[in-house]
């Protein structure tokens, strides 16, 4: 017998499952991933009465939005803050009834203090401090993020944010560093407000300033419409779980997507237990670093291949601590610290709904240092991490407890948290990701256009479903 | 008080440091310290001791060795990480001979179960979960060999002879030349101008991707460097040496014959260069100071350490952005040979989670199968690295009975080694993506004050091994023109 490549495709599926295959499942669509943009299109989908399936590898909802409910206050290892911006988000947390709180204030309640060097520095010797590598005319200026991003605001050449991906903004689809040195920086200056727990990338070198451009407008509209930051009472995996909760159709979990073979009238999904799920069209929803263990048949096509390739995501772990004591009214120094070190920026969490007391801190690693943290394991990783705060602070000597712990670069379901763009990859890959290919549909917040965060997720969504109620 | 901006940088802890530095005071410093005891660094050390220079070998693991590490807990020491001395590794061999290694040859056990690109009779193909046996090859649906080519086993022994017919460089060593630079570009490009198809790329290249993670993000430059290397690997002496109790046994016995001890669990922080000397500052708080530091750590290690004065722009950059290859190993023992019942080779390429399969022959019996080896790398390293060692062993050995039913129940782990997992290393050799070895390879090997470089990713002619050695060499004289 001569196998057809259709044949042995199917064949060796079968082949595959260690446990009995499951009945092919017919729907119009496949929806793979249950994050915010895979629920909010099968929700979409399922409004205009098309039958959808959910398929989820994890063995739960929520993808990059994962609430600690273990925690006081359920704070996020995920997706943290809906903008004033995010209409779509915001409208689905109405309809779905949650309670959403404006956490903005909570976070000028405490000081963050600088540490650099292996000491804190205390604010008034900020100016004068030999580690202080701040423009001349900025010495008393915080480092770090927000410093940069009001540089990047100054000389910010787009008009319209969303004129980013446009033929003519690729004059600016290169280096941060380019950029920083064009302002006049100094090496020492872009290591300190850049690199030092980077807000994109892993340094000023591999992070195109184009996207900043775009996000530093797109920053200003969120605050221009309103100036919070909610998060959904509960936690915000409330949201992508209430939608699967109305969800005509099935959310699968524990599903994890192995093949996508298509052929001239549908699409199999073929997953790792050996069940195959069957249907005319399929949304990917997933994060682009899963997508590199996929097998596709037929191959995606070749720009869109080099794009889930080469694509990097942001690295970034956090580490969750407990103080058994408040020590900062020891040393007079508030609990936020923003550090050169592996533990990188620490902030204040005060999560609980009636009360602004401080329920914890929240250590956020990025870039490198998350690497670092991932090469150590959970375990050093927290250990070390407790260990840098003690030497910066020795009043904390003790009285720290890690409770909870996140990589997004380890998880096998995101590889990362949101996705990059090196410079030159905007012209190079934008408009390849976002494409269909055949009867795979895209989504997910790295195909979206005009927004970040959550919101890109939901207009990614939109745009998807679209797509698919055009073709149905 | 006014602290200037050395106090301010501690780099390590500010108690401990005084104190240390108190101590090391004590003792004369010595001329050089060489940061990393793995080949390179051991190297660079010997030769400068011979010359008369004062060395201290300071090492962040609690063991000397870096990427040569021995599964010593296996029968035969199988290697973690560098497995072949070739035939030109000259400084491997001399070295060897000269610490008392008597070098064992492995080639006739290898011919016996060879790698895939050395002979494919021996290695079975397994395709989508399936073993595809070698008389079907020729005619399966998932043959996307290039035209011609439909009877060959897919990937590096294809591909790499196929870069060989085209390789434009007239000597490897040319690779860095100013004319090599119009070749820095994607492997990718280079085989659709030969005319591969999409497909016949992602079986052949993406497959158990040898050097990147797949055809794109790797420099044509550095496989036509590489081919011709092997080549003339291969043309010198016909011959994979071993130490006998495994590799690592080289620089634990360059260490002994040091003159002084190797610091272990000296994980350096920071390096501050000023007129006059060096000082190298540790995690436990300990400095050391010299006129001069050899620096042998990887790449990616390197982004965690701060440097006083910042290292200049290019090279601050190489080390930012330069990546390395992911390479995780797992090492299967079989219960019995499983493979005489179903009539297969144990050695497998696979596109499933076991990567590709090495059948090992370490014993004292050199035709019986020791063991297996699981090769995960690029994007499969990933994969493997997102899981805890004890789920991603029972993964690949799961991935490997449901290709082959007979190995059921026979197959039991002794071993894992993500080399990104481990801090000390944070991947395996360095890789050099289209457009980088125009840029940063003489960027990542140039000094900067008084801190040299070495390691495999600053060698400019020799791989492996022995490319660590060749930079250690490069580094040892660098340094002993100027103390």
């Amino acid at each position: 017998m001569k196998l057809s490549r259709r044949t042995f495709v199917t064949a060796s599926a079968a082949l595959v499952a260690s446990r009995p295959l499951h009945a092919k499942t017919e729907a119009d669509v496949i929806v793979i991933g249950a994050g915010l943009s895979g629920l909010y299109a099968a929700r979409l989908l399922a409004d205009e009465g098309v039958k959808v399936v959910v398929v989820e590898g994890r063995g739960r909802l929520g993808g990059r939005l994962e609430s600690y409910r273990h925690l006081e206050g359920a704070p996020e290892a995920g997706g943290d803050s809906i903008l004033g911006g995010y209409g779509r988000v915001r409208d689905l947390a109405d309809q779905l009834g949650l309670t959403v709180l404006n956490h903005r204030p909570r976070g000028r309640l405490s000081q963050t203090e600088i540490a650099l060097g292996g000491s804190v520095i205390p604010r008034d010797q900020w100016s004068d401090h030999p580690l202080n590598y701040m423009p001349t005319e900025s010495k008393a200026a915080f480092p770090g993020r927000r410093f940069f991003e009001s540089v990047v605001a100054a000389n910010n050449p787009l008009e319209a944010f969303e004129s980013w991906a446009d033929p003519e903004s690729k004059k600016y689809d290169r280096s941060v560093y380019a950029f920083l040195q064009e302002q006049g920086w100094s090496p020492d200056t872009i290591n300190l407000n850049y690199n030092t727990n980077i807000g994109r990338g892993t340094s000023a070198h591999d992070c195109s300033i184009l996207t900043w451009f775009f996000r530093i407008g797109w920053d200003k509209v969120q605050t221009d419409i309103e100036n919070v930051a909610l998060k959904v009472v509960g936690g915000n995996q409330t949201i992508p779980e209430r939608i699967a909760a109305e969800l005509p159709g099935d959310v699968h979990l524990n599903k994890v997507v192995s093949a996508i073979h298509q052929d001239a009238a549908g699409v199999n999904v073929i997953c790792e237990d050996g069940s195959t799920f069957r249907a005319k069209r399929v949304i990917n929803s997933t994060p682009l670093p899963p997508l590199r263990w996929v097998n596709f048949d037929p191959l995606l096509p070749a720009e869109k291949a080099a794009a889930i390739n080469m694509l990097p995501s942001m690295k970034i772990n956090k580490v969750f601590l407990t103080a058994s004591e408040p020590f900062w009214d020891d040393d007079g120094f508030g609990p936020g610290m923003w550090t050169d070190t592996p533990m990188g920026q620490v902030a204040v969490l005060r999560q609980l709904e009636n009360s602004t007391a401080v329920t914890g801190l929240i250590c956020r690693s990025r870039g490198i240092m998350a690497e670092k943290l991932d090469a150590l394991g959970p375990k050093a990783g927290q250990a070390l991490v407790i260990s840098e705060y003690e030497k910066l602070r020795p009043a904390a000597k003790g009285k720290l407890k890690a409770v909870g712990y996140k990589s997004w670069a380890k998880d096998r379901f995101a590889g990362g948290t949101w996705m990059e763009w090196h410079p030159g990859q905007v012209h190079q890959f934008q408009p390849h990701l976002a494409s269909a290919a055949g009867r795979i549909h895209f989504c997910g917040e790295h195909t979206a256009q005009s927004n970040r965060g959550m919101e890109a997720a939901a207009e990614s969504a939109e745009r998807c479903a679209f797509e698919l109620l055009d073709v149905l | 008080m006014k602290t200037d901006r050395r106090t301010a940088l501690k780099l390590g802890s500010a108690a401990a440091a005084t104190l240390a530095t108190g101590k090391a005071k004590a003792q004369a410093n010595p001329d050089v310290i060489v940061i990393g005891a793995g080949l390179s660094g051991l190297y660079s050390a010997l030769l400068l001791a011979e010359a008369g220079a004062t060395v201290q070998v300071i090492e962040g693991r609690d063991r000397v060795g870096g990427r040569l590490f021995s599964a010593r807990n296996v029968e035969g020491n199988p290697e973690w990480g560098g497995d072949s001395i070739l035939g030109g590794y000259g400084r491997m061999q001399d070295v060897s001979a000269n610490v008392g290694i008597e070098l064992v040859d492995h080639q006739s056990r290898r011919d016996l179960s060879p790698e895939a690109h050395k002979d494919p009779t021996n290695t079975e193909l397994a395709l989508q979960g399936k073993l595809i046996p070698k008389g079907d090859w020729p005619t399966h649906p998932l043959n996307k060999m290039p035209d011609g080519a439909k009877n060959r086993f897919p990937g590096r022994g294809f591909f790499q002879a196929v870069i060989g017919e085209n390789n434009p460089l007239e000597s490897f060593e040319d690779w860095l030349d100013a004319d090599s630079a119009q070749f820095d570009r994607s492997i990718y490009e280079v085989f659709k101008e030969i005319g591969w198809s999409d497909e016949a790329i992602a079986l052949n290249y993406n497959t158990n991707v040898q050097y990147g993670t797949s055809a794109h993000d790797i420099s044509s430059l550095m496989w036509f460097f590489t081919q011709a290397w092997f080549k003339l690997q291969g043309e010198l002496d016909r011959v994979a040496f071993k130490a006998p109790g495994g590799n690592q046994s080289i620089p634990e016995a360059m260490a002994a014959s040091l003159p002084g001890e190797v610091h272990l669990g000296k994980e350096v922080i920071g390096i501050r260069s000023e007129p006059g000397q060096a000082e190298v500052h540790c995690a436990d708080g300990s400095v050391y100071q010299a006129k001069r530091v050899i620096c042998s750590m990887p790449i990616p290690t390197m982004r965690w350490l701060k440097f006083d004065p910042l290292l200049p722009a290019l090279k601050a950059q190489a080390i930012a952005t330069v990546p390395v290859q992911k390479i995780t190993k797992i090492i299967l023992v079989p219960k019995k040979p499983f493979w005489e019942d179903d009539g297969y080779s144990p050695a497998m390429w696979t596109d499933t989670d076991c990567g590709e399969v090495r059948a090992l022959r370490e014993g004292e019996d050199a035709n019986r199968i020791t063991c297996l080896m699981a090769w995960g790398r690029g994007y499969l390293a990933d994969k493997l690295d997102s899981y805890s060692d004890e789920e991603a062993m029972a993964q690949v050995i799961a991935d490997y009975e449901r290709i082959r039913p007979a190995a059921k129940g026979q197959l039991e782990a002794a071993g894992i080694k993500s080399w990104q997992s481990d801090p000390f290393a944070a991947g395996d050799w360095a890789v050099w993506s289209p457009g980088t070895v125009t840029t940063m390879v003489k960027a990542l090997i140039d000094p900067a004050d008084r801190i040299h470089f070495c390691g495999e990713h600053t060698a400019t002619s020799n791989r492996g091994m022995e490319g660590a050695m060749e930079s250690g060499e490069r580094a040892a004289f660098e340094v002993l023109d100027l103390i």
